[in-house]
């Protein structure tokens, strides 16, 4: 097995350059332009603009900070629904059981038979554009894993001993249901969630890909990243600097995501 | 007995997908003859009753489902006269062969070497390298930045990089797609391979004989292999019924155009029934990996569901 420096050195990495990131959004929010300043368009790297400038003359390291953060945001938002919704979900399921259980777990399969983008378009059509309906739509698409999680859990976690404890003192269902048994499915919804956010962050670069996703002015790292990747033969940074932070951000989220799967795990 | 309950289910999944996608397609506001271009209302009335949208919805829904038994998916609303069996018919193969090979990489590469990386005893960046693990970049490009620059590559060499003729123009795009997948295959066949390394059976097939990596692949492959098995149902489905970014980077004909082109144009009936066609193939590849994976795991039905 590995050492424990080694580990400890790992995970303040993974810290470290969370922070940095973190740091990166806030210079990126404070300082970013919504106007151009075209004189700058489209110029290379420089001492004054090091990432460059896009097509409108805005400074590419800035816009990658607010890019990345409306990403985390979107992201952290999305799956803030996918787990509410998956938890509550996945805690009926598992408590009613029998027949209703079988046609609540029967749901799950029939959305994940829907195509996501149908979805996003519907709920934008029914809520208009906003990131409201962008998250919503991507938590609405990822909660169905995080139901079957928490009710496999739940229904795992019935059977125990404790939980005989607790109902023979004389504890409510609702007590039990809170303070006993949701606890223990906290650790893999986190993890899990963790673990999800690339995905979910891809989700959302994609669907910015398809102008489904951030409207602009506002550019989440996708938005930059379709932008880039239109210009790459003329203009590469506009692909490079962008591309290179998500790489970053994903690797810095599945990082701390592994090391809290691996830490659970072993409790 | 168990084989078709599980298929009996499928199809009620089935029935039950089509119905929500069409009431949610019909009932959303807007229409589709609804454009910038106003149409004056005696055209537009009539268009609604050509195509048998001025019934009432229940009606709509029982023609919908009647044709759709009968393997007819209706016309085109925007796509004047295509039918949208020969739309299908037509962009099918391509996104079959697309998907198809690129699944072929995902878990042809994937497997061997998720199950290199679970004997893997060295760590550190370099065995890391050495190993491929390096592939899990790939897993953190989103597929438009990806492609474009594989394309560029193909381009620099002198390769055909946009259009496509025949089998042949599908190979670059497809590893797009697969490398995409690769990491994710790997991983989980590592996992499950790592998790049934430490099964006892492994100990008494090493002590009558066998070599450690042959007892765990003989002996633990169909447990190891089960979840990957999993995962590769949805994504085969999602895979051969077309890549939106992956065709429209590299210029293919395929289905994830019309899928997209007929959500944002409101091509009900096209929509509908790309739906249809993808939900049935879905739950055909689920249906057939449930199957496999009850008969590898007689257990696996009776777990609670």
């Amino acid at each position: 097995m590995e050492s424990g420096i080694g580990k400890e050195t790992e995970v303040k990495a993974a810290f470290i350059s969370f922070l940095l990131l973190l740091l990166w959004v806030v210079i990126g929010s404070i300082a970013s332009q919504s106007s151009g300043d075209l004189p700058n368009a489209l110029i290379s790297p420089t001492p004054q603009h090091p990432f460059g400038c896009d097509a409108l003359g805005r400074d590419m390291f800035l816009r990658i900070g607010s890019g990345l953060g409306l990403s985390l945001w979107v992201g952290l938002w999305a799956s803030v629904v996918a787990v509410v919704v998956g938890t509550i979900y996945g805690s009926l399921s598992a408590l009613l059981g029998g027949r209703i259980d079988r046609l609540m777990m029967r749901g799950t399969e029939v959305l994940n038979a829907l195509p996501l983008i149908l979805f996003v378009v519907l709920v934008g059509l029914y809520m208009g554009r906003s990131l409201v309906a962008l998250f919503v739509a991507i938590g609405a698409v990822e909660w169905t894993t995080l139901a079957r999680m928490v009710r496999a859990r739940l229904l795992k976690v019935r059977s125990k001993d404790f939980i005989l404890a607790a109902r023979t003192f004389g504890a409510s269902e609702s007590r039990i249901l809170f303070r006993h048994m949701l606890p223990h499915t906290l650790g893999v919804v986190i993890t899990y969630a963790l673990l999800n956010l690339p995905a979910i962050l891809i989700l959302e670069a994609t669907l910015s890909y398809l102008g489904l996703g951030v409207q602009p002015p506002h550019a989440s790292l996708g938005v930059l990243l379709q932008e880039g990747a239109a210009a790459m033969t003329v203009y590469p940074w506009l692909l490079l600097w962008p591309a290179a932070a998500f790489v970053w951000l994903l690797l810095t989220v599945y990082a701390a995501g592994e090391k809290l799967r691996r830490r659970l795990s072993r409790n | 007995m168990r084989a078709l309950r599980i298929v009996g289910g499928s199809l009620l999944t089935v029935w039950v997908v089509l119905t929500v996608v069409f009431f949610m397609v019909r009932l959303a506001p807007g229409g589709p003859f609804d454009s910038e271009k106003a149409l004056s209302p005696d055209i537009k009335a009539q268009l609604e009753h050509f195509y048998g949208l001025d019934k009432p919805i229940t009606s709509q829904y029982l023609d919908f489902l009647g044709h759709i038994a009968r393997g007819d998916l209706g016309i085109s609303l925007v796509m004047e006269g295509e039918s949208v069996g020969k739309i299908i018919a037509q962009a099918f193969p391509v996104s079959l062969g697309l998907g198809g090979l690129a699944l072929l990489i995902a878990a042809g590469a994937g497997i061997p070497l998720g199950f290199y990386w679970a004997g893997q005893k060295k760590r550190g960046i370099a065995h890391k390298i050495i190993s491929g693990r390096w592939l899990y970049l790939f897993a953190m490009l989103p597929s438009f930045v990806a492609a474009p620059l594989l394309q560029q590559l193909v381009l620099l060499c002198g390769g055909r990089a946009y259009g496509y003729e025949g089998f042949s123009s599908l190979l670059w795009p497809s590893l797009t797609l697969g490398l995409y997948y690769l990491p994710f295959v790997a991983r989980l066949v590592q996992v499950g391979f790592q998790e049934e390394s430490r099964g006892l059976y492994l100990r008494v097939a090493q002590s009558k004989g066998l070599s450690r990596k042959r007892a765990l692949w003989q002996h633990g492959a169909k447990a190891a292999l089960s979840p990957v098995l999993a995962y590769l149902g949805p994504t085969a489905a999602g895979l051969i019924t077309g890549s939106f970014v992956v065709e429209t980077v590299w210029g293919l004909p395929g289905m994830g155009r019309f899928f997209v082109n007929s959500v944002f144009n409101r091509d009900d009936t096209l929509l509908l029934g790309l739906v249809a066609f993808y939900a049935l193939i879905l739950i055909f590849f689920n249906t057939v990996i449930e199957l496999v994976l009850s008969k590898w795991n007689p257990a696996s039905g009776r777990r609670l569901r």
